[in-house]
Protein backbone atom coordinates (compact mmCIF):
# COMPACT_ATOMS: atom_id res chain seq x y z
CA UNK A 1 0.00 0.00 0.00
CA UNK A 2 3.07 2.18 -0.04
CA UNK A 3 3.62 4.92 2.08
CA UNK A 4 1.65 4.54 5.61
CA UNK A 5 0.99 7.82 7.57
CA UNK A 6 -1.55 7.95 10.78
CA UNK A 7 -3.45 8.64 8.65
CA UNK A 8 -3.83 6.03 6.90
CA UNK A 9 -2.10 3.42 8.85
CA UNK A 10 -6.21 1.80 9.77
CA UNK A 11 -6.15 0.30 6.27
CA UNK A 12 -2.74 -1.54 7.11
CA UNK A 13 -3.45 -2.85 10.67
CA UNK A 14 -7.31 -3.87 9.19
CA UNK A 15 -5.87 -8.28 9.13
CA UNK A 16 -5.77 -7.71 12.92
CA UNK A 17 -9.81 -7.86 12.68
CA UNK A 18 -12.03 -6.40 15.46
CA UNK A 19 -9.27 -4.39 17.79
CA UNK A 20 -7.94 -2.39 14.66
CA UNK A 21 -11.49 -1.24 15.05
CA UNK A 22 -11.12 0.14 18.25
CA UNK A 23 -7.59 1.45 17.96
CA UNK A 24 -8.55 3.47 15.17
CA UNK A 25 -11.63 4.12 17.43
CA UNK A 26 -9.77 5.30 20.28
CA UNK A 27 -7.34 7.18 18.26
CA UNK A 28 -10.25 9.08 16.87
CA UNK A 29 -11.17 10.28 19.95
CA UNK A 30 -8.39 12.85 20.89
CA UNK A 31 -9.27 15.07 18.08
CA UNK A 32 -12.51 15.84 19.62
CA UNK A 33 -12.79 16.15 23.12
CA UNK A 34 -12.99 19.31 25.70
CA UNK A 35 -9.51 19.28 27.36
CA UNK A 36 -7.00 20.17 24.62
CA UNK A 37 -8.22 21.58 21.31
CA UNK A 38 -7.55 20.03 17.86
CA UNK A 39 -5.42 22.81 16.59
CA UNK A 40 -2.91 22.30 19.88
CA UNK A 41 -3.28 18.47 19.86
CA UNK A 42 -1.93 18.32 15.63
CA UNK A 43 0.85 21.08 16.96
CA UNK A 44 2.00 17.68 19.30
CA UNK A 45 1.33 15.09 16.47
CA UNK A 46 3.76 17.22 13.80
CA UNK A 47 6.14 17.46 16.77
CA UNK A 48 6.52 13.93 17.03
CA UNK A 49 6.94 13.63 13.40
CA UNK A 50 9.87 16.22 12.98
CA UNK A 51 11.38 14.24 16.16
CA UNK A 52 10.53 10.75 14.35
CA UNK A 53 12.04 12.01 11.35
CA UNK A 54 8.69 11.03 9.64
CA UNK A 55 8.62 13.24 6.48
CA UNK A 56 5.49 11.62 5.25
CA UNK A 57 3.48 11.96 8.58
CA UNK A 58 5.14 15.36 8.39
CA UNK A 59 3.30 16.52 5.29
CA UNK A 60 -0.57 15.84 6.43
CA UNK A 61 -2.62 18.24 8.00
CA UNK A 62 -5.62 16.58 10.41
CA UNK A 63 -8.62 17.47 9.04
CA UNK A 64 -9.81 18.56 13.06
CA UNK A 65 -7.19 21.39 12.82
CA UNK A 66 -8.00 23.35 9.55
CA UNK A 67 -7.71 26.47 11.85
CA UNK A 68 -4.07 25.57 12.81
CA UNK A 69 -1.88 28.47 10.64
CA UNK A 70 0.16 27.82 8.44
CA UNK A 71 2.85 29.92 10.49
CA UNK A 72 2.77 27.87 13.30
CA UNK A 73 3.31 24.74 11.52
CA UNK A 74 5.66 26.16 9.82
CA UNK A 75 7.28 26.67 13.57
CA UNK A 76 7.39 23.35 14.56
CA UNK A 77 7.73 21.84 11.10
CA UNK A 78 11.63 24.08 11.08
CA UNK A 79 12.14 23.30 14.80
CA UNK A 80 12.07 27.42 16.08
CA UNK A 81 8.74 26.67 17.68
CA UNK A 82 10.76 27.86 21.40
CA UNK A 83 12.14 31.40 19.82
CA UNK A 84 8.73 32.01 17.71
CA UNK A 85 6.81 34.56 18.75
CA UNK A 86 3.42 33.19 17.23
CA UNK A 87 3.33 30.51 19.60
CA UNK A 88 1.36 31.16 22.71
CA UNK A 89 3.01 29.99 26.42
CA UNK A 90 0.23 27.08 26.09
CA UNK A 91 1.30 25.55 22.96
CA UNK A 92 4.63 26.01 23.41
CA UNK A 93 4.14 24.20 27.18
CA UNK A 94 2.21 21.20 25.19
CA UNK A 95 5.48 20.99 22.97
CA UNK A 96 7.72 21.21 25.64
CA UNK A 97 6.39 18.37 27.28
CA UNK A 98 5.81 16.80 23.99
CA UNK A 99 9.83 17.00 23.39
CA UNK A 100 10.44 15.49 27.02
CA UNK A 101 7.86 12.47 26.14
CA UNK A 102 9.34 11.24 22.88
CA UNK A 103 12.76 11.31 24.39
CA UNK A 104 11.97 9.38 27.48
CA UNK A 105 8.49 10.30 29.49
CA UNK A 106 10.75 9.51 33.10
CA UNK A 107 12.95 12.67 31.97
CA UNK A 108 9.61 15.22 31.97
CA UNK A 109 10.74 17.47 34.85
CA UNK A 110 7.60 18.10 37.94
CA UNK A 111 7.82 21.41 36.37
CA UNK A 112 7.20 20.95 33.17
CA UNK A 113 3.91 18.80 33.61
CA UNK A 114 3.03 21.54 36.15
CA UNK A 115 2.93 23.90 33.70
CA UNK A 116 0.87 21.76 31.30
CA UNK A 117 -1.67 21.26 34.84
CA UNK A 118 -1.94 24.86 35.41
CA UNK A 119 -3.20 25.28 32.17
CA UNK A 120 -5.07 22.55 31.18
CA UNK A 121 -5.98 20.93 34.94
CA UNK A 122 -5.82 17.39 35.54
CA UNK A 123 -7.55 16.11 32.58
CA UNK A 124 -5.97 17.93 30.46
CA UNK A 125 -2.24 16.65 31.14
CA UNK A 126 -3.98 13.24 31.39
CA UNK A 127 -5.85 13.61 27.98
CA UNK A 128 -2.73 14.87 26.90
CA UNK A 129 -0.37 12.06 27.50
CA UNK A 130 -2.90 9.74 26.23
CA UNK A 131 -3.28 11.40 22.82
CA UNK A 132 0.49 11.55 22.80
CA UNK A 133 0.47 8.29 23.89
CA UNK A 134 -1.65 6.81 20.36
CA UNK A 135 0.12 9.40 17.93
CA UNK A 136 2.95 8.27 18.73
CA UNK A 137 2.55 4.72 19.11
CA UNK A 138 0.93 5.85 15.30
CA UNK A 139 3.70 7.43 13.72
CA UNK A 140 5.87 4.50 15.24
CA UNK A 141 3.51 1.46 13.39
CA UNK A 142 3.19 3.78 10.29
CA UNK A 143 6.78 3.70 9.71
CA UNK A 144 7.35 -0.04 10.11
CA UNK A 145 4.58 -1.17 8.10
CA UNK A 146 6.01 1.76 5.85
CA UNK A 147 8.41 -0.50 5.27
CA UNK A 148 6.51 -4.11 5.43
CA UNK A 149 4.02 -2.98 2.46
CA UNK A 150 6.88 -2.09 0.47
CA UNK B 1 11.59 10.03 36.93
CA UNK B 2 8.30 12.22 38.68
CA UNK B 3 8.38 10.34 41.85
CA UNK B 4 4.98 12.28 43.06
CA UNK B 5 1.72 11.55 41.23
CA UNK B 6 0.85 14.41 39.09
CA UNK B 7 -2.95 14.08 39.13
CA UNK B 8 -5.33 12.43 41.39
CA UNK B 9 -7.41 9.74 40.86
CA UNK B 10 -11.24 9.57 39.94
CA UNK B 11 -13.25 10.14 43.40
CA UNK B 12 -15.38 7.69 42.20
CA UNK B 13 -14.34 4.63 42.31
CA UNK B 14 -16.04 1.55 40.73
CA UNK B 15 -13.64 -1.98 40.83
CA UNK B 16 -12.07 -1.41 37.26
CA UNK B 17 -8.50 -0.58 37.78
CA UNK B 18 -8.30 1.60 34.38
CA UNK B 19 -11.44 3.55 35.14
CA UNK B 20 -10.34 4.19 38.47
CA UNK B 21 -6.48 5.39 37.12
CA UNK B 22 -6.21 8.70 36.41
CA UNK B 23 -7.63 7.70 33.13
CA UNK B 24 -10.43 8.13 34.70
CA UNK B 25 -10.13 11.73 34.38
CA UNK B 26 -11.06 11.89 31.08
CA UNK B 27 -14.40 9.96 30.42
CA UNK B 28 -14.22 10.90 26.27
CA UNK B 29 -11.73 8.25 26.36
CA UNK B 30 -11.71 5.52 29.20
CA UNK B 31 -14.32 3.73 27.54
CA UNK B 32 -12.53 2.77 24.57
CA UNK B 33 -9.46 2.70 25.94
CA UNK B 34 -10.83 -0.08 28.47
CA UNK B 35 -12.76 -2.16 25.53
CA UNK B 36 -9.36 -2.02 23.55
CA UNK B 37 -6.99 -3.26 26.43
CA UNK B 38 -9.42 -5.84 27.24
CA UNK B 39 -9.53 -7.01 23.41
CA UNK B 40 -6.39 -7.57 23.12
CA UNK B 41 -6.27 -9.99 25.04
CA UNK B 42 -8.71 -12.18 22.92
CA UNK B 43 -6.94 -12.33 19.79
CA UNK B 44 -8.06 -15.50 17.99
CA UNK B 45 -4.35 -14.82 16.17
CA UNK B 46 -1.92 -14.59 18.97
CA UNK B 47 -1.72 -16.49 21.81
CA UNK B 48 -2.13 -15.01 25.02
CA UNK B 49 1.70 -16.25 26.39
CA UNK B 50 3.14 -14.27 23.21
CA UNK B 51 1.25 -11.02 23.96
CA UNK B 52 2.27 -10.91 27.72
CA UNK B 53 6.01 -11.16 26.66
CA UNK B 54 5.65 -8.42 23.91
CA UNK B 55 4.05 -6.29 26.84
CA UNK B 56 6.90 -6.80 29.48
CA UNK B 57 9.72 -6.20 26.69
CA UNK B 58 8.07 -3.07 26.44
CA UNK B 59 7.14 -2.10 30.27
CA UNK B 60 11.22 -3.15 30.65
CA UNK B 61 12.32 -0.45 28.06
CA UNK B 62 9.86 1.91 28.89
CA UNK B 63 10.58 0.81 32.50
CA UNK B 64 6.89 1.53 33.88
CA UNK B 65 7.19 -0.19 37.31
CA UNK B 66 3.61 -1.45 37.19
CA UNK B 67 3.82 -2.85 34.22
CA UNK B 68 6.76 -4.76 35.16
CA UNK B 69 5.22 -6.20 37.91
CA UNK B 70 2.20 -7.53 36.78
CA UNK B 71 1.64 -10.74 34.93
CA UNK B 72 -1.73 -11.70 33.59
CA UNK B 73 -3.75 -14.56 34.76
CA UNK B 74 -4.36 -15.70 31.38
CA UNK B 75 -0.87 -15.67 30.11
CA UNK B 76 0.28 -17.89 32.99
CA UNK B 77 -2.83 -20.06 32.15
CA UNK B 78 -1.40 -20.38 28.82
CA UNK B 79 2.39 -21.29 29.73
CA UNK B 80 4.59 -17.99 30.85
CA UNK B 81 6.56 -18.82 33.08
CA UNK B 82 9.16 -16.69 35.25
CA UNK B 83 12.05 -18.46 33.25
CA UNK B 84 10.61 -17.24 29.95
CA UNK B 85 10.13 -13.48 31.73
CA UNK B 86 13.58 -14.01 32.24
CA UNK B 87 14.32 -14.67 28.53
CA UNK B 88 13.19 -11.42 27.31
CA UNK B 89 15.95 -9.49 28.85
CA UNK B 90 18.64 -8.22 26.30
CA UNK B 91 20.04 -11.21 24.62
CA UNK B 92 16.68 -13.01 24.04
CA UNK B 93 18.29 -13.89 20.17
CA UNK B 94 20.34 -16.13 22.17
CA UNK B 95 17.73 -17.66 24.69
CA UNK B 96 15.85 -20.88 24.48
CA UNK B 97 12.99 -18.76 23.50
CA UNK B 98 11.63 -20.23 20.21
CA UNK B 99 11.61 -18.81 16.99
CA UNK B 100 8.35 -17.19 17.04
CA UNK B 101 8.66 -16.03 20.59
CA UNK B 102 12.33 -14.25 19.30
CA UNK B 103 10.68 -12.69 16.10
CA UNK B 104 7.66 -11.43 18.01
CA UNK B 105 9.99 -9.72 20.21
CA UNK B 106 12.41 -8.43 17.38
CA UNK B 107 9.06 -6.69 16.23
CA UNK B 108 8.82 -5.32 19.67
CA UNK B 109 12.19 -3.37 19.65
CA UNK B 110 11.98 -2.12 15.98
CA UNK B 111 9.03 -0.55 17.53
CA UNK B 112 10.26 0.45 20.58
CA UNK B 113 14.23 1.76 19.03
CA UNK B 114 14.03 2.31 15.58
CA UNK B 115 10.56 2.05 14.16
CA UNK B 116 12.26 3.84 10.56
CA UNK B 117 15.05 1.59 10.65
CA UNK B 118 13.45 -1.94 10.34
CA UNK B 119 15.92 -4.06 7.69
CA UNK B 120 15.56 -6.42 4.97
CA UNK B 121 15.95 -9.07 6.84
CA UNK B 122 14.05 -8.17 9.98
CA UNK B 123 11.44 -7.76 7.22
CA UNK B 124 11.53 -11.10 5.74
CA UNK B 125 12.29 -13.06 9.06
CA UNK B 126 8.47 -11.21 9.93
CA UNK B 127 6.35 -12.15 6.82
CA UNK B 128 8.13 -16.03 7.59
CA UNK B 129 7.15 -16.34 10.87
CA UNK B 130 3.87 -14.21 11.38
CA UNK B 131 0.26 -14.32 8.77
CA UNK B 132 -0.80 -10.99 8.31
CA UNK B 133 -3.36 -11.40 10.92
CA UNK B 134 -0.33 -12.01 13.66
CA UNK B 135 1.74 -9.39 12.61
CA UNK B 136 -1.27 -6.70 13.10
CA UNK B 137 -2.58 -7.82 15.79
CA UNK B 138 1.15 -7.99 17.89
CA UNK B 139 1.47 -4.04 16.27
CA UNK B 140 -2.02 -3.07 17.51
CA UNK B 141 -1.64 -4.77 21.02
CA UNK B 142 2.18 -2.96 21.29
CA UNK B 143 0.80 0.29 20.69
CA UNK B 144 -2.01 -0.28 23.14
CA UNK B 145 0.90 -1.12 25.42
CA UNK B 146 3.09 1.10 24.90
CA UNK B 147 0.92 4.11 24.78
CA UNK B 148 -0.26 2.85 28.31
CA UNK B 149 3.06 2.35 30.32
CA UNK B 150 3.99 5.99 28.35
CA UNK B 151 1.27 7.43 29.94
CA UNK B 152 1.88 5.16 33.16
CA UNK B 153 5.23 6.95 34.12
CA UNK B 154 4.42 10.65 32.20
CA UNK B 155 1.94 10.55 35.44
CA UNK B 156 4.22 10.02 38.37
CA UNK B 157 3.86 8.63 41.30
CA UNK B 158 5.85 5.68 40.07
CA UNK B 159 7.53 3.42 42.99
CA UNK B 160 10.99 2.21 42.73
CA UNK B 161 10.11 -1.21 42.90
CA UNK B 162 6.74 -3.63 43.27
CA UNK B 163 6.59 -7.23 43.86
CA UNK B 164 5.01 -9.44 41.07
CA UNK B 165 1.75 -9.17 40.97
CA UNK B 166 -0.69 -11.85 38.99
CA UNK B 167 -3.94 -10.10 38.01
CA UNK B 168 -6.40 -10.82 35.51
CA UNK B 169 -7.18 -8.10 32.55
CA UNK B 170 -9.59 -5.60 33.62
CA UNK B 171 -13.10 -6.26 32.37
Amino acid sequence: MGTVTSFNLDRALAPAGAIAGMYADLSAKFWDQPHIAAELIELCRLDLAVMHKAMAEQAERHPAAKGLPQAKIDAVLNENWRGSALLSDSEKALLDFTEYYFMDPQSIPDEVAATVVGLFGENGLVCLVEALGFIDSRIRLALIFSTLSA
Amino acid sequence: MGLVARVSAPKTQTGNVIRDSAMGLVPETVDAFALLNKSVWKSEHVRPAMLEMVRLRNARTVNCVFCKSVRYDIAKADGLSEDKVDDIADGYEDSKLSDMEKAALAFTDAYLFDPKGVTPELKARLKATFTEAQLTTLAVALGTFNASSRCAVSLGGMPESLPIMEISVPQ
